[in-house]
């Protein structure tokens, strides 16, 4: 019985998403059916035109902003307004703790 | 800078999937590992960005963005989780970024694929092509042809980062190829959409 191949397989196939069996009977069928075939052919040089569109951006020097020398000093300000806050947090719950006992004890 | 948490919220607005995949993420401490991780990943991201957006400033802010983003995070992960992890911030953030266009025509034209965002870079007639086919797709038809075709995620990783099942996303891949300009030539003798072909 021949096997049925759809539009995704011939995706798959071009995506590099088959193996196996199902690899071996989709390469028969394009090598069989011209129109699919042609199909592969139209979506794999779309696909390495997009790549090469794209692929410069990646050699381009990264700028400043994107290093983590650059980052890293932005995230230890945070860390430190973040020990700040919950040292200030833990103050005035100590001063609001101590002030209660204190009126308590004197109440008495 | 884009700002994500100043961005108007709409209807329907997308779960914030990255959440999820930060808490499957391992614990990992801020070391020389992790260092070298971000390194290696910013010119790939720099790349989805400015492929996703079309703009080399507003694609780094996006970049900037998530690397903070992800940097702030508890578990920050290495390697494949990381990956995948920057990959659905940005795209997460940049839906938030299309969605808060100030123009409500702007949304939708946007969505619809049916501006030009590309227009001012590149001189080559290769780059005019790949642009104009960019251009041409809805932001999720991009997003798909974008993880998928360049930067090589396979169909079920690429569906985790966009917050989709696999088969969505194969639709979408598949939209996204049928606006193609070698593809239009031939559309005449093909049926839109999945079909059998044997």
């Amino acid at each position: 019985m021949t096997p049925v191949i759809t539009d995704a397989d011939l995706h798959a196939l071009v995506d590099g998403e088959l193996s196996g069996r199902r690899l071996g009977e989709v390469r028969q069928h394009v090598a069989q059916d011209i129109n699919a075939a042609l199909q592969v052919q139209r979506w794999a040089a779309a696909r390495d035109s997009l790549r090469a569109m794209l692929q410069p951006i990646v050699d381009e020097p990264l700028p400043l902003r994107l290093t983590l020398e650059r980052i890293e000093p932005s995230l230890a300000r945070d860390r430190e307004a973040y020990r700040r806050l919950l040292f200030a947090l833990g103050f005035v719950s100590g001063l609001v703790v101590g002030l209660g006992s204190a009126t308590l004890t004197l109440l008495r | 800078m884009f700002i994500p948490g100043k961005a108007r919220k709409p209807a329907g607005q997308p779960k914030i999937r990255w959440l999820k995949i930060a808490e499957q993420t391992s614990q990992g401490d801020w070391d020389v590992g992790t260092r070298a991780d971000f390194d290696a990943l910013t010119p790939a991201l720099r790349r989805y960005a400015r492929g996703l957006t079309g703009g080399a400033e507003c694609a780094d802010d996006l970049v900037q963005d998530a690397l903070l983003t992800a940097l702030r995070s508890r578990g920050v992960g290495r390697g494949a989780a990381l990956q995948r992890k920057l990959y659905a911030i940005i795209t997460d953030f940049n839906r938030m970024r299309v969605a808060s266009l100030e123009s409500a025509d702007d949304f939708g034209r946007e969505t619809r694929g049916e501006v030009v965002p590309f227009g001012r870079e590149g001189p080559t007639a290769r780059a005019v092509m790949g642009r104009s086919v960019l251009a041409a797709m809805t932001l999720a038809e991009r997003e798909a042809i974008l993880l998928v075709s360049v930067e090589g995620f396979s169909y079920d990783e690429a569906a985790e980062i966009s917050g989709v099942s696999r088969p969505a996303l194969i639709a979408r891949l598949a939209k996204a190829r049928g606006r193609s300009p070698q593809h239009a030539s031939a559309a005449g003798r093909h049926a839109p959409g999945l079909r059998v072909v044997s």
